[in-house]
């Protein structure tokens, strides 16, 4: 099959339509973990939406509306047993991951018959995402973008220093909510692209990328959306060609950018110190 | 020694004061980190408040911002509850709580200073800034003397650079009220000089309230001293009282080594970190609002 034929394909515009939608998600939300340093509680959500996943075959409900309700609600529930709790913040996040995900393999062992689409959710389907998803992402989409827009400046401020927010008056812990529902609705849109087990790599590798070139928050959105779109794409490719898992495709071609940045940028700085010191 | 309740400053007297804390006391669960606290503050001080790490400074000056709510006693700044007036208050964390590595120009972390938060649904919005509030950015790294700064990186400046970055974003609403917390911790001596010179470069009618576990910041322009450590004692001079080297280190017989070294702090105190007059080494004009 030529390309022009491959791109006339149903399953292939989906594939890069919802490539689109979940990167500019991806660009926004990742860079609020990285800059944040949430990356462990963006897993602990990733991990937890499991059980979101479960409950909906359980009931037999449609699964990612399901799956976003319940994240959202372990979202809640972890920011306020971290914000009580903030020296055990990596053991509470440990524990909800944990039952999380417990909990999801208990709705499956409950749910008769054999789950043949489960893998999907675990690590991805891109290349099967029906139109009704797309909507939704796109939905999702506005809805972050927008929140984000709204209140840049106050997020901004209270990721960089949320004390110095604090005592400007901005309510911090809404914030700190917002982001973790937003965190949680992004996961859950991921999940088809990528599977809930590598969505924290989509999350953090196109900001760790693009954090050294550019110098605001948003620029970091931007460029972070930019770097998630092209893994998608290259990730798509390399399945095709290789008959492998989408999901693992697009994470492996994201480490393998993050590798040759950030060896080339080392070799690089050696050159130039070797450089220096013959000159 | 004294009780210290009854030892509060004398700018008791002073007719409204900005700050004033009555018998304010404050536990971290169930551990007393601040007991009997009275404390006022009057317009155009310059005070810094000593004592020992883990003494409560800290915790102070949270009360005062209104970060934490007392569990006995009032706090009250401008005549209001704390946190009522933001754009009065002025907070300059320790440049070391920020991370460096975040994507934001010099100039857009002192913009961060007109974030505002009465209501979430404020007027100042947007991602792109207005003329007049890039304005006010330049107006107040000029005052922190970073002016020649903006366009560069927080992870491009030295610690002492930072910090009066962050001094600047503190100084974008032009706070009649200045509180910093240990400003000068991890800065090398020039660094400290040019903050120093900075704060001692703002308008007189600015209040500033200073927070330091080193004693050889008192410069000549303090004009009080509040030493802490647990239990609060002020002085409405820059000199350290033996009752408040007592109080932050404890009573040291003559010949100890503590002793000697205390004696020799109340001694070689004052006449440090002179102020200096028009362009400075750090080249930053004084300039008044």
């Amino acid at each position: 099959m030529t390309l022009t034929e491959l791109l006339q394909q149903n399953f292939m515009q989906h594939a890069l339509l919802a490539s689109l939608l979940v990167s500019v998600t991806c660009g926004v939300i990742g860079a609020l973990v990285v800059v944040n340093r949430l990356t462990f509680m963006a897993g602990g959500i990733a991990h937890t939406a499991y059980g979101g996943v479960g409950l909906a075959f359980f009931l037999g409900a449609p699964v990612l509306p399901t799956a976003g309700a319940f994240t959202a609600g372990a979202a809640m529930l972890l920011g306020t047993l971290t914000l009580k709790k903030r020296e055990r913040t990596d053991t509470l996040i440990g524990v909800i991951w944990a039952a999380g995900m417990a909990f999801g393999i208990i709705m499956i062992n409950l749910t008769p018959g054999y789950n043949v689409g489960l893998m999907s959710y675990l690590f991805g389907s891109i290349l099967t995402v029906p139109a009704s998803d797309l909507w939704l992402m796109l939905g999702i989409d506005v809805v972050i973008v927008s929140l984000t827009l709204y209140f840049y400046r106050d997020i901004l401020s209270f990721s960089f220093d949320p004390d110095f927010a604090r005592s400007r008056g901005i309510p911090v812990q809404w914030l700190y909510f917002m982001i973790l529902i937003m965190v949680a609705e992004a996961v859950v849109m991921m999940i088809q692209v990528v599977g809930l087990i590598l969505v924290i790599a989509l999350l953090t590798l196109p900001p760790y990328l693009a954090e050294r070139h550019t110098k605001s928050l948003a620029g970091l959105m931007v460029a972070s959306g930019i770097w998630s779109f092209v893994f998608c794409l290259g990730g798509l490719w390399v399945a095709y060609q290789f008959d492998l898992s989408s999901g693992a495709s697009i994470i492996a071609t994201a480490c393998a950018f993050y590798l040759a940045v950030a060896g080339g940028q080392k070799l690089w700085n050696l050159m130039s110190r070797q450089e220096k010191t013959a000159a | 020694m004294d009780s210290p309740s009854h030892l509060h400053s004398q700018k008791a007297i002073t007719p409204e004061p900005i700050i004033q804390l009555r018998n304010v006391a404050f536990d971290y669960e169930n551990t007393r980190a601040l007991s009997d606290i009275n404390i006022d503050i009057a317009r155009g001080e310059f005070i810094a408040v000593i004592g020992p790490n883990g003494g409560g400074k800290t915790t102070l000056m949270r009360l005062i911002l209104g970060l934490l709510t007392p569990t006995e006693g009032e706090v009250r700044i401008f005549g209001e509850h704390p946190g009522t007036n933001p754009d009065r208050i002025g907070y300059v964390p320790q440049h070391s709580n920020t991370s460096p590595g975040f994507p934001a120009s010099v100039e857009q972390v002192v913009l961060m200073g007109l974030a505002q938060g009465n209501s979430l649904f404020g007027k100042r919005r947007g991602i792109r800034y207005t003329r007049e509030e890039r304005a006010q950015a330049e107006h107040a790294m000029r005052r922190a003397g970073v002016s020649d700064l903006g366009k560069r990186r927080l992870n491009e400046l030295s610690g002492g650079q930072r910090q009066r970055v962050l001094i600047a974003r503190a100084l974008i609403t032009q706070p009649e009220l200045l509180i910093l917390d240990e400003p000068l911790s991890n800065i090398d001596p020039y660094g400290r000089q040019c903050i120093l010179e900075t704060l001692i470069g703002l308008d007189s009618q600015t209040t500033v309230v200073m927070v330091s576990h080193d004693l050889g910041i008192t410069a000549n322009a303090v004009t009080g001293i509040i030493a802490v450590n647990r239990f609060a004692l002020a002085s409405s001079d820059a000199k350290l009282t033996p009752a408040m080297l007592d109080l932050m280190y404890g009573i040291h017989e003559a010949g100890c080594p503590v002793h000697s070294l205390l004696q020799q702090m109340v001694e070689t105190m004052p006449s440090e970190n002179k102020p200096t007059d028009g362009k400075t080494a750090c080249g930053n004009s004084h300039d008044t609002h």
